[in-house]
């Protein structure tokens, strides 16, 4: 019997039988409902004829047309079917375009939004940080070492104090006698943490001392302060729009999924022991 | 011909008229020009402090990075940078003890933007069995995920990758173009002239057989020129591994946009011996003019410490240098298909290439290794961490966890590189004036750069010839630098007199970190006989100690108390300043010589490890080390 070796023999054999199994275990109403209805409409030709227009840039014929039209009945047919015998559980394509159609709709959203100056004005003050400018401070310092002694600092000080130049006292080194107007934090990554705070309420221009750095004692002129200021919203709105929009996209996102999220309950395997 | 000849006449003396119309007077034009002014500060143009930076980092669009896990995307890591804290992949609040001056993004360019796809399930990516292999494999988590991953490097480095995801994600390509996009608006938007200086780069992945000749490549220009050309690829038919391919891009994008760029290699380590060649190129080329000329063109910087090794000196090349042997890399290639012999040796490490630059410009008359030196994370988890107690580790997997220790960086079956070999290394310093892109990007281009392994370690390295002694006594040592020497990156003006050149070196530990051992010069040169030399002379050290009999220097010591991970600067010295003059020197030989900082010992980032998670290291781990600065060389050519 050679039709017992055909490959198309045993995928018609597979079929009936899987298609008798399914008949068998589905639902006795469902499986014998009579002619559904399909239904293509003027609204769905044009969706088809934009599409071929776009890819082959021209209007389709006639038999085109009446073509396109056979491969979405087609379509419709095949997918009820599918979806009558569950075929769409458990596709990972299918699910993870479905979920991220979710997300673009909160996306979207956020995206479409254009917020009240209250909101942004509200946002800019939760992240003032982000935005702030920072303060700044310009100094002239001459560096004493480590091991100076008050009589030392004093008769420095007194030094400065008479007009001298800076430049011919104090130690040598590598920290830069004088700094222009510098972020306070940039200050402290070249003299270590904490070094511009004691700047800061220091009278200008006046020489005074002695200050701690990271490296040892220093007597200290402050020049100019700037203190930290946080723009106003015009001066920095684009900026403010499109972050605002990227956090609260981020975030409807996740509120979205939390809520939804509630409406079930939801059982996880337990966790693994060993973690690694 | 009288007509002809009166024309000529009017031709060429009218731009004399013309010049002769613009010369002021003698007393007219001493007036224009001011007197020095009283103070010493005013008109200053050269830097004050060194800017921090990190030349060489990946974001979760790197194809690698987000294989296998990293979530975070250019914005997370400008943040960072900035010193923002952000939450590392793995769920890890994280932040920098000091933030960032500048830094350059280098996202892998092979299908760039594959990874996030891959990671959201983009129906392109699904489209594809492998695709959809991987993303089930990524979903899946854990052992799962990790194969994936190994499964898409290993194609990517087979070149076997399916064809449909290679189109998808090459130049010509839509997916390939808005990612470029991306990185280059996300730079812009954290770019803050003065404050933060973020570079558009890139990194062009040559890794032909597992030989690593990557590039990192930055740009000077903003959007409006970046976004005229995609960036090159290595994988064909949309790009080739060999380094011609990259120079033909630079060339076309000087060109076409009128915009600056520059390459850097790293981990010649990796390249068993094609990093720096000397006949034959890896891709089957010769040494010649064209390749030393394109090589000192577009690459006049070396990323010479990082986390896959410090690739300054290997002690098989440097034997009389007892400090050489640090965080050396040698057991093979990137994937460990081909083990290291001794003969590839020369042919990775920065000083040899320094040493093989003089013996090809005696050949050429270019020097093709002229380069200055820099130090980068080249972190794959969009975190900058080159500190040892802050390190968050390689890639995702590597960031702090009881068991990272253990786990292989690449394992083959010829050998590994083990987990705890990792370096927490390393920073980029910059001599700018100002923190711009084109105030640091110039300072790269003359090289006025140096490495560090992670401490903000100050350098000032100035070679001249009429240093003197008591130009350590003013407080303006960079004044006297820059006056009366050049500085680190730069040729040795011409020899006056018939003195030997001298140095002007000034070193300033890190304000939060330890103390400094030793400063170091190290020289190396070509003989009379065509030999290529070196030597290091210690210059300058702390604690008075006395050179002994064979002119060595004892070791400083080591305070690091192993059980709490901690040290302390009781000794070492804050500060080191020196003026050095060359004993050996040889006005007909070429010579270059560069500055290296040794710090006093401390933990290395295992170490904390250690302590914090209360776990044993391997045996063979390293808990303590020097961590170090390397200057830009300042170079010597003998006169005519």
């Amino acid at each position: 019997m050679r039709i017992l070796k055909e490959p198309l023999f045993h995928f018609i054999l597979i079929g009936i039988a899987i298609f008798g199994w399914f008949y068998l275990i589905s639902p006795k109403d469902d499986a014998t409902e009579p002619n559904e209805t399909i239904t293509i409409d003027q609204r769905d030709v044009e969706t088809l004829i934009a599409r071929f227009e776009a890819n082959w840039r021209r209007t389709p014929s006639t038999e085109e047309v009446e073509a396109l039209v056979d491969g979405l009945i087609r379509e419709k047919v095949l997918v009820r079917e599918a979806q009558k015998l569950g075929l769409d559980r458990g596709d990972p394509v299918i699910r993870t375009r479905l979920s991220q159609k979710m997300d673009f709709l909160t996306e979207a959203l956020a995206l479409s939004v254009t917020p009240e100056d209250d909101v942004l004005e509200a946002y800019l003050a939760e992240n003032t940080e982000r935005y702030a400018l920072p303060p700044q401070i310009a100094f002239d310092q001459v560096f004493l070492g480590n091991g100076a002694d008050t009589d030392e600092v004093k008769r420095v000080l007194a030094v400065l104090r008479s007009g001298d130049d800076p430049v011919a006292v104090g130690a040598a080194s590598l920290l830069p006698a004088s700094l222009p107007l510098t972020a306070t934090r940039v200050v402290d990554a070249t003299f270590g943490a904490g070094f511009s705070r004691n700047l800061r309420n220091m009278q200008h221009g006046q020489w005074v001392g002695p200050v701690q750095s990271g490296y040892g004692q220093h007597l200290v002129r402050v020049v100019e302060t700037t203190p930290g200021k946080v723009p106003a919203l015009e001066a920095i709105r684009e900026t403010i729009l499109q972050d605002w929009r990227r956090a609260t996209g981020a975030d409807l996102a996740r509120a979205q999924y939390e809520s939804l999220a509630e409406q079930y309950d939801i059982v996880r395997p337990p966790k693994s022991g060993a973690g690694e | 011909m009288f007509r002809i000849s009166a024309c000529l006449l009017t031709l060429v003396s009218f731009p004399i008229t013309l010049f002769a119309d613009a010369i002021p007077t003698k007393e007219a034009a001493e007036g224009t020009f001011a007197d020095r002014p009283f103070s010493p500060y005013a008109n200053r143009t050269f830097p004050e402090r060194p800017l921090w930076g990190d030349t060489h980092l990946h974001t979760g669009l790197s194809l690698d990075a987000g294989a296998f896990g990293n979530t975070l995307l250019p914005d997370d890591a400008w943040r960072f940078a900035k010193g923002e804290q952000v939450i590392s992949s793995t769920g890890q609040p994280v932040r920098l003890a000091r933030p960032l001056d500048w830094m350059v993004l280098t996202d892998h360019t092979d299908l760039m933007g594959f990874a996030p796809d891959l990671q959201a399930g983009k129906p392109g990516v699904l489209a594809d069995p492998k695709g959809l292999e991987w993303y089930e494999g990524y979903k899946a988590g854990g052992e799962d995920a990790a194969k994936a991953a190994f499964d898409i490097i290993t194609n990517f480095s087979q070149m076997t990758l399916p064809e449909v995801l290679l189109e998808s994600y090459s130049p010509g390509a839509d997916a390939f173009a808005f990612t470029w996009e991306q990185i280059v608006l996300a730079a812009e938007r954290h770019n803050d002239p003065g404050n933060f200086t973020a570079f558009i780069g890139f990194e062009w992945t040559s890794v032909p057989k597992g030989f690593n000749l990557h590039r990192n490549v930055m740009l000077r220009d903003g959007p409006i020129r970046a976004l005229q050309m995609v960036p090159p690829v290595t994988q064909p038919p949309y790009g080739d591994t060999d380094p011609k391919a990259l120079y033909a891009w630079l060339e076309e994008y000087q060109d076409k946009t009128g915009g600056r760029a520059v390459a850097f290699a790293h981990n010649g380590n990796l390249s068993n011996g094609w990093m720096f060649p000397t006949e034959d190129t890896y891709h089957g080329g010769k040494v010649d003019d064209e390749y030393v000329a394109n090589r000192a063109k577009w690459e006049p910087h070396y990323e010479v410490t990082q986390i896959k090794g410090d690739g300054e000196a290997h002690p098989y090349l440097s034997p009389d240098d007892p400090f050489a042997d640090y965080e050396n890399w040698d057991v093979g290639n990137l994937d460990i298909t081909e083990l290291k012999t001794d003969d590839m040796l020369a042919g990775e490490y920065a000083r040899e290439a320094l040493k093989r630059g003089l013996a090809l410009e005696e050949k050429f008359g270019v020097n093709p290794y002229k380069f200055g030196m820099g130090g980068a994370t080249d972190s794959h988890t969009s975190l900058a961490t080159a500190e040892e107690d802050n390190y968050f580790g390689k890639s995702v997997s590597a960031e702090p966890s009881p068991s990272r220790v253990q786990h292989p960086f690449v394992e083959s079956e010829l050998g590994a590189f083990d987990g705890h070999t990792l370096v927490a290394s390393g920073y980029t310093a910059v001599w700018a004036a100002e923190n711009t892109r084109s105030a640091i990007f110039d300072a790269f281009k003359r090289r006025e750069t140096y490495a560090t392994t992670g401490p903000r370690i100050g350098l000032r390295f100035f070679g001249g010839w009429d240093f003197a002694d008591d130009d350590l006594q003013t407080r303006l040592i960079a004044d006297v630098g820059y006056t009366k020497g050049v500085p680190m990156g730069s040729d040795l003006r011409p020899r006056e007199g018939d003195g030997a050149p001298k140095f002007l070196i000034g070193a300033l530990r890190d304000p939060i970190g330890a103390n400094l051992d030793r400063v170091q010069v190290v020289k190396g040169w070509l003989d009379a006989d065509g030999a290529l030399q070196e030597k290091v002379y210690d210059v300058a050290w702390s604690d008075d100690r006395a050179l002994d009999a064979d002119g060595n220097l004892p070791e400083v010591g080591n305070t690091v108390d192993l059980d709490t991970a901690s040290w302390t600067n009781s000794i070492g010295a804050s500060e080191l300043l020196t003026i050095w003059t060359d004993p050996d020197f040889d006005p007909n030989e070429r010579a270059f010589y560069y500055a290296r900082v040794l710090e006093i010992p401390t933990p290395r980032w295992v170490l904390y490890d250690k302590v914090r998670f209360g776990v044993d290291l391997p045996e063979e781990a390293q808990l303590t080390h020097q961590e170090r600065a390397y200057s830009s060389p300042i170079w010597f050519t003998p006169g005519e």
